[in-house]
């Protein structure tokens, strides 16, 4: 057991080591195999352990590599933590990371060898850091996964280096990451600094001791972290940007697992945030403000891509708003769900740009139905996924998210409900100007339009089945009793959450119809507007400031970078240059100074010598006089 | 007692040694031989033999710090005539003459070195200074030697005047009217007013023998004006006698009343150090600039007259010796230069690499830089000083002192190392490089280990 | 008789070089600084209780100081750095030709001997020697063969320097007074602060501090080192950064700390602050800098500042992280200087302005470079994460100070910053298009690919498995944490 555990996160780090020590004379199909083929013997040893977790009086096994860093008490172990939650996660990361990679393999097709398999070497080392991430036993091995798909997106985003606008797009990420990481950190030293250890068990065994305000403190800090990670206000806006790497590289990275990874560790701390009911609500709020701005912000945006990172952002709201409610479960769920539908979207949005040789802007797109049947009906099956329509996945997840919200606080409930009206409106805007209508592109384009090769829609396939059905797996106990196996399979760690101990049947019944119909009827109203006439004027009024992202880049820039800016370049010029150095050169000069002026005593005259030495002589004399008193 | 005589004999056989020796080349061999006759009588000295068995009645009195400083004094001169001999005979048609007036200042200096009274000292002092007056205007055709010479007679002559008036109170002060320094040392009189005032007037006079501040300032002028080979031994060996007679004076006669003139020492040496270093800054001639590091140095040397203890002792033993070595190897190289300014070293070490090596160790003692003689003749100074005075400021102001001295000396080696440039020098012979590279070995084996000089003071001799 | 090698090794293999060919000499010094390696290897597998790693002959009787060395913990991580430095540096810079080489390498060899010699000596005054000693061989390398503006640099290096081993030369001295037995043997040292007042404390920790302080250096006596490293050649800026700065904070853990506690325990929250000033205020400066060596310098400024914070702290992780820290800094910044050197030596500019698109035609290098460069950011599974890791949970934990959390965090904030300059190096000098000068580079050739991935197999082993090498710190750390204060709890 605990060697196939090690052989999980091992594999794709043996498939990294192979991809780039031999970048060079590597054969496009070799990498590809190397890249993908690691990745799905992971996937099936993870669909092995994962059979063992799931027996009945399962304990969750801790394996124990090395010491990793031992000062004094403080004991950090390389050790992995194998139990349902980190099982499920390894399930997804490595089931949707592989059926990626295939798709990859076609997709990258026109990279050129070494950068094909620095492609794929760059994508193994993402799945060993996330695999490393979720399995870690404590805080720091979390945060070495943590930090390492930090450092994978960066090198992934900045993958077609040339453009510099995508380096500065990953620059971007890596650094807004960074400052959430130092949240984490800081959240780690206090940590030690409480119960002289990072180790999951220890930590949690001894929460209850320390007072809420360490506890609120540490589980704040450990959120900043999320947000930096999980792209929620205020350090989302790396995300979009982000959606310059490689397609794939969005699918798997910016959608389906690295940003679900902030989800996870509050998952994994629910225990301290339990215990500070003020960051849950922290989280809660956040979380809802997050649904609602990137909603608004994904109304207004023409490039496929760009609409899909913002309900990245906004869906990742939703799980944060469960997170915040204290439904764990839950969110995982919609981790899960997402993880399925968004990768869909995704790679059915690859499909796309795929065939339209490289155009992303959805106005000059259109009537793509006849030409991608496939794309087409997957693409619909997960638009219909995340806009929640019953029994598509999204529908349980989302729902069983605002349910909980709505035992804690209805405001909450509206919001997401509201928030789920325009994730409705939105995708089903991007599908109908997208697939509906008539082609509004170029003849080249037009003539070139193709559906993708096997190697890209079989995945599709795979996903949009996931997408379907995948929801069953924790249907709400409203619908059957006991049929909720993703709340039993998590219970152990997370805890069962039973809605129906508070409010009635009736009312959750209610609440699921409201949200449902509400968005059914944006469905249906945004596919009947823009199949006939999509949008293609700029927008004007409240629809440019939607459009333009409530200009909260600009509003950083002005308010952080640029003040940065200015205030060292005053300390270089002024500070350093001036005043620093200024005082070290200017003794150097007094004593030059001073040398000419003392130059003059040495007049060369001897009378004048004699007159000084005299004075000397009195001099003296005069002190004698003094110390005689 | 030996040397005393010896060198007197040895300056009058030079003086008549051009009458019967034609060549300039043996007059400086016979100079060499009687240097290391003198030198070898003086160690034996120390070693009990004393050759002229003549009763002093006790106005001299020698102990192993006066032979010890004898010796190292003797080798300094010893290496001086090797390195030099040539330059000195080539200053002028009288060589022999040359010699005789060194010979002469040496046997001032040995009474110097053991004088006990005031007499003795006055007669040291002034059979230092008289040929020394000749010696900076030796090089007659050369007006700014001629000047420097009378400069140096009229401020000597001022400098003596108050010497004698200094003497003449403190034998008014002591009980029985005496010269002997134990009778001075346990005078009921000690501080009153007119011990004090011929104390201070001693001091003066003295302060310009070792050109401290603010009596200095005939060195520059002096130094500048005298020939090259006359400066170094001005600049070394003489200063370093009369400073032992300066130090043999204040530590016995006035060594228990440390608290009268301690003040004006502080003063002085304050005043030294800041005059000597800073004004070295500016200057734009090495041979000048050497004359300020000589003040500048003397500053550190009276911090063992501020403490007047064993480590001082010690310490300014190797102070003299060290700084005689390197100043000496220094102005040779210096002879040996056309241009005298710092330019004028530029890219020294391209051309004669040996010659702007030892040059630079000899300036890297001057500076005081660990691994030299000169650090630990620094250290010395300022351990003792913080042994007994606590002047904790003093030792730190004087540091910050010799970190303005690294600035003036380490143009120097910059200018040979860092910078190009085609030096004028004529070729040396193998046997000069032989003698500096000894001289700069000693500089560095004194710094390593100094204790073969330091403790030949505590070697019991029969 | 292995510290008698350490420094009898490259003592006599300096002056023989004196006497060498300009040809031979290259190859000499390497094989020399190889064997000094193949010693402290030697060294470090040896238990720390041996008897051979430990020497002692009186020198300077009438000092009463002697000639004892020693290797221990902190000397021995910072003997393998300089022992594994200087082999790298020579031959990844081989293919430099200098003038008058024989000389260069010998200097090269003395300054190793004066460096190696400031960490086993285990006398206050054999210390003070061997500080200087250290010095002054790499003047005279950066002011003879550096840039055109070399002498003035250097000169200020070498004044600046020197003026604070002046100021911890009185305080040594005014110590060795006050030891029981008026002498600078380390033990006695140890035990002078017994005697010694608090006020007197509290200024002797400034006379010395201030040497070690330039050394670091920190802010605000720091304005030499810009200048030096821009003007010293590639492979003796490579010394000053790799390893002579490393003496400053080797001065305050072996000769500071334990020897003056309480004024160091006083003074603490002061040097402190003025580390996070220096750390912020360089990280600040080093995003404008369009010189690579400029920029390199100011993030080393930043880091040192971190490891003058983490002794200050005074808990263990803080010190093993120091420890550790200091070599890890040590390889880092020597691979980044290689890279410059080579980018240097092809485009005869480091002006990051007149570089881009390297990526395209240097892979290599580009992969080493990032790897670096995250190393310098301290990424998890680098050697610098462990030792910040530690230094600042060290911070975290100290009973030192009351400010420990506003340290940290302040102190953190660097981790942000040195992301931002050091990535925006890596766009502007790799990453977009090439330019006319850039598009005939080529990549890293045969040694200096293999002299760097060396470098990258060291950042990634001491990353993944650190153990070891804290463990080798743990004799050193302990003997501080015995002698240093905390606020009474």
């Amino acid at each position: 057991m605990n060697t196939l555990i090690c052989l999980v996160s091992l594999l794709p780090l043996i498939g990294f080591l192979l991809n780039g020590l031999f970048r060079k004379s590597m054969p496009k199909a070799l990498a590809g195999i190397i890249g993908s083929g690691t990745i799905l013997v992971s996937f099936i040893i993870t669909l092995v352990i994962f059979v063992q977790v799931k027996k009945e009086g399962f304990e969750p096994i801790t394996v124990n590599l090395f010491p990793f860093i031992t000062s004094d008490t403080l004991k950090i172990g390389f050790s992995f933590l194998i139990d349902p939650l980190s099982t499920l996660f390894m399930l997804i990361i490595t089931g949707v990371g592989f059926l990626i990679h295939w798709y990859s393999t076609s997709y990258m097709h026109e990279e050129s060898a070494p950068d094909y398999a620095k492609y794929f070497c760059y994508l193994n080392l993402f799945v060993f850091f996330m695999l490393l991430l979720v399995m870690g036993a404590n805080y720091v091995i979390l945060f070495i996964g943590w930090e390492g798909v930090g450092l994978c997106s960066y090198l992934l985003i900045g993958y077609w280096f040339k453009n510099l606008d995508y380096g500065t797009a990953a620059k971007k990420a890596f650094v807004m990451n960074r400052i959430g990481d130092l949240g984490f950190l800081i959240a780690l030293f206090a940590l030690i600094s409480q119960f002289g250890s990072v180790n999951f068990d220890e930590v949690f065994s001894k929460a209850p001791t320390a007072s809420t305000q360490f506890i609120t403190c540490v589980t704040l800090l450990l959120f900043i972290g999320a947000t930096g990670k999980s792209a929620q206000i205020p350090l989302y806006t790396w995300l979009p940007d982000a959606m310059a790497g490689p397609t794939p590289v969005s699918a798997l990275i910016h959608a389906a697992t690295m940003v679900t990874a902030g989800i996870y560790m509050v998952a994994r701390s629910h225990v301290l945030y339990n215990l500070a009911p003020f960051s849950q609500t922290v989280v809660a709020v956040i979380g809802s403000a997050t649904i609602i701005l990137a909603a608004t912000i994904a109304v207004k945006q023409n490039d496929i891509k760009k609409v899909l990172a913002y309900s990245t952002v906004s869906q990742l709201g939703y799980m944060f708003l469960g997170l915040g409610v204290g439904a764990y479960t839950e969110a995982v769920f919609h981790v899960m769900t997402h993880a399925f539908f968004k990768a869909l979207l995704f790679l059915g949005a690859g499909s796309v740009i795929h065939a339209m040789s490289g155009e992303q802007d959805i106005r000059s797109m259109g009537g793509l139905k006849k030409y991608l049947p496939i794309t087409h009906i997957t693409f619909l099956l997960g638009c219909l996924a995340i806009a929640g329509i019953p029994p598509f996945s999204g529908f349980f997840s989302k729902d069983e998210i605002l349910t909980a919200a709505y035992e804690r606080n209805p405001v909450y409930y509206i919001v997401g409900v509201a928030g789920a009206m325009l994730t409705a409106f939105y995708m089903f805007r991007l599908y109908a100007t997208t697939f509906l209508g008539g082609f509004r592109g170029t003849e080249k384009q037009q003539h070139h339009l193709h559906e993708s090769p096997g190697a890209m829609t079989i995945p599709l396939i795979a996903l949009a089945i996931l997408a379907t059905v995948g929801g069953f797996l924790g249907i709400p106990e409203v619908f059957a009793k006991n049929s909720n196996w993703l709340g039993h399979f998590l219970g152990p760690v997370l805890g069962e959450h039973a809605p129906e101990a508070s409010i009635s049947v009736s009312t959750e019944w209610m609440l699921m119809g409201v949200s449902t119909v509400l968005a059914a009827s944006m469905v249906i109203y945004a596919w009947g507007r823009f199949s006939k006439k999509p949008e293609l004027d700029t927008p004007r009024g409240i629809g440019k400031w939607m459009a333009d992202k409530w200009y909260v880049d600009e509003i950083y820039q002005a308010l952080i970078v640029r003040p940065l800016k200015a205030f060292s370049g005053f300390l270089d010029n002024v500070m350093e240059k001036g005043v620093i150095d200024g005082v070290v050169n200017g003794t150097g000069r007094l004593v030059q100074y001073s040398s000419r002026q003392l130059r003059y005593l040495q007049s060369g005259q001897v009378g004048g010598y004699v007159l000084l030495m005299v004075i000397g002589i009195i001099a003296l004399f005069v002190v004698q006089l003094f110390l005689r008193k | 007692m030996n040397s005393i005589i010896l060198s007197a004999v040895l300056g009058v056989i030079m003086m008549f040694s051009g009458l019967f020796l034609k060549k300039s080349s043996s007059i400086h061999v016979l100079a060499i031989l009687g240097m290391i006759l003198l030198l070898v009588v003086a160690i034996q000295d120390m070693s009990g033999m004393h050759y002229f068995p003549v009763e002093t009645h006790n106005m001299l009195y020698f102990d192993v710090f006066g032979l010890l400083v004898n010796c190292t004094i003797f080798s300094c001169t010893l290496a001086y005539f090797m390195l030099n001999a040539r330059d000195i005979t080539s200053v002028g048609h009288n060589p022999g003459e040359y010699f005789a007036l060194i010979f002469f200042v040496l046997c001032g200096i040995s009474i110097a070195t053991s004088f006990n009274s005031l007499l003795m000292l006055f007669l040291s002092i002034e059979i230092i200074s008289i040929p020394l007056y000749i010696l900076t205007g030796s090089d007659k055709r050369n007006l700014k030697s001629n000047e420097a010479s009378l400069k140096y007679f009229l401020m000597g002559a001022f400098s003596t005047g108050l010497m004698l008036l200094g003497i003449a109170f403190i034998y008014g002060a002591t009980d029985r009217g005496s010269f002997f320094l134990e009778d001075i040392a346990s005078s009921r009189s000690m501080g009153s007013a007119m011990m004090t005032t011929g104390l201070i007037l001693l001091l003066c006079s003295l302060a310009f023998k070792v050109s401290a501040a603010p009596f200095h300032f005939w060195t520059p002028d002096v130094y500048d004006g005298a020939p090259t080979v006359f400066t170094s031994f001005m600049a070394t060996i003489v200063k370093a006698g009369l400073f032992i007679a300066f130090i043999r004076l204040f530590k016995d006669a006035f060594g228990d009343a440390k608290g009268v003139w301690q003040p004006f020492m502080i003063i002085i040496t304050v005043a030294t150090l800041f005059i000597g270093n800073i004004t070295a800054v500016f200057q734009q001639s090495v041979k000048r600039m050497l004359a300020y590091s000589s003040i500048a140095q003397v500053g550190f040397m009276l911090f063992a007259l501020l403490s007047l203890n064993s480590l001082a002792q010690e310490g300014i033993l190797l102070y003299i010796t060290v700084y005689s070595i390197s100043t000496i190897g220094l102005f040779a190289v210096l002879t040996r230069m056309k241009d005298l300014s710092f330019e004028g070293f530029n890219g020294l070490a391209n051309k004669e690499p040996l010659l702007a090596a030892t040059a630079a160790i000899f300036l890297l003692s001057l500076a005081g830089i660990p691994l030299t003689g000169g650090f630990l003749a620094k250290y010395y100074m300022i351990a003792s000083v913080m042994q007994t005075n606590h002047l904790l400021w003093l030792v730190i102001f004087a540091l910050l002192c010799a970190a303005v001295s690294v600035y003036y000396y380490f143009r120097v080696i910059q200018a040979m190392y860092f910078k190009d440039g085609d030096p004028q020098s004529p070729a040396v012979t193998p046997a000069f490089k032989i003698l500096l590279v000894i001289l700069a070995g000693a500089v560095i084996l004194l710094g390593i280990a100094p204790q073969l000089l330091t403790d030949r003071l505590y070697i019991i001799y029969i | 008789m292995v510290p008698v090698l350490l420094i009898g090794i490259p003592l006599l293999g300096g002056l023989i070089g004196f006497s060498l060919k300009d040809i031979a000499a290259k190859g000499w010094s390497l094989l020399i600084s190889l064997l000094v390696l193949a010693v402290i290897l030697f060294g470090i597998s040896l238990p720390s209780e041996s008897s051979s790693l430990l020497f002692n002959v009186p020198w300077m009787g009438s000092l009463n100081s002697h000639f004892a060395i020693g290797l221990d913990g902190t000397g021995k991580i910072l003997c393998l750095l300089t022992a594994i430095a200087f082999p790298v540096i020579f031959i990844s810079t081989w293919s430099e030709t200098y003038a008058r080489a024989k000389n260069f390498y010998s200097l090269m060899l003395l300054s190793l001997t004066g460096l190696l010699g400031v960490f086993l000596a285990a006398d206050a005054l054999l210390f003070y020697f061997f500080w200087e000693l250290a010095l002054i061989p790499v003047y005279f390398l950066a002011s003879q063969w550096g840039g055109e503006k070399r002498i003035a640099a250097t000169f200020k290096f070498f004044i600046y320097t020197f003026l604070g081993s002046l100021m911890m030369l009185v305080a040594i001295i005014y110590i060795y007074f006050h030891t029981r037995d008026h002498s600078f043997s380390r033990n006695s040292f140890y035990n002078a602060h017994l005697l010694i007042q608090g006020e007197t404390q509290s200024w002797l920790f400034w006379l010395m501090f201030v040497a070690f302080a330039v050394k670091m250096p920190i802010f605000p006596f720091h304005t030499w080192q810009p200048d030096t490293y821009e003007q010293a050649p590639t492979a003796v800026t490579m010394v000053l950064s790799g390893v002579m700065v490393k003496m400053g904070v080797f001065g305050v853990l072996r000769w500071l700390a334990p020897v003056l506690p309480l004024g160091t325990y006083l003074w603490g929250d002061t040097v402190s602050t003025l580390c996070i000033i220096g750390m912020i205020y360089a990280s600040l400066i080093a995003m404008r800098q369009n010189d690579l060596k400029r920029l390199v310098a100011y993030s080393s400024i930043a880091h040192m500042g971190l490891m003058c914070l983490a002794i200050f702290a005074t808990t263990r992780a803080g010190l093993e992280g120091v420890n550790i820290q200091m070599f890890n800094h040590g390889i880092n910044i020597i691979g980044l200087w290689i890279i410059v050197y080579l980018i240097e030596k092809q485009f005869g500019t480091r002006k990051i302005s007149e570089l881009g698109g390297l990526a395209s035609t240097a892979p290599v290098l580009t992969m080493m470079m990032v790897v670096i460069t995250l190393a310098n950011v301290a990424l998890p599974l680098t050697n610098a994460f462990i030792g910040e890791f530690l230094m600042f949970t060290g911070i975290f934990l100290s009973k030192a100070t009351s400010y420990n959390v506003v340290f940290t965090v302040t102190a953190a904030i660097t981790v942000i910053l040195s992301a931002v300059y050091m990535l925006n190096m890596i766009q502007r000098v790799f990453y977009g298009e090439t330019n006319a000068l850039t598009a005939r580079g080529i990549d890293a050739r045969g040694y200096e690919k293999w002299i760097l991935a060396l470098l990258v197999v060291i950042i990634l082993a001491v990353g993944v498995y650190p153990q070891p090498l804290i463990r080798l710190t743990e004799d050193s750390v302990n003997l501080l944490l015995s002698k240093m204060f905390t606020r009474p709890t």
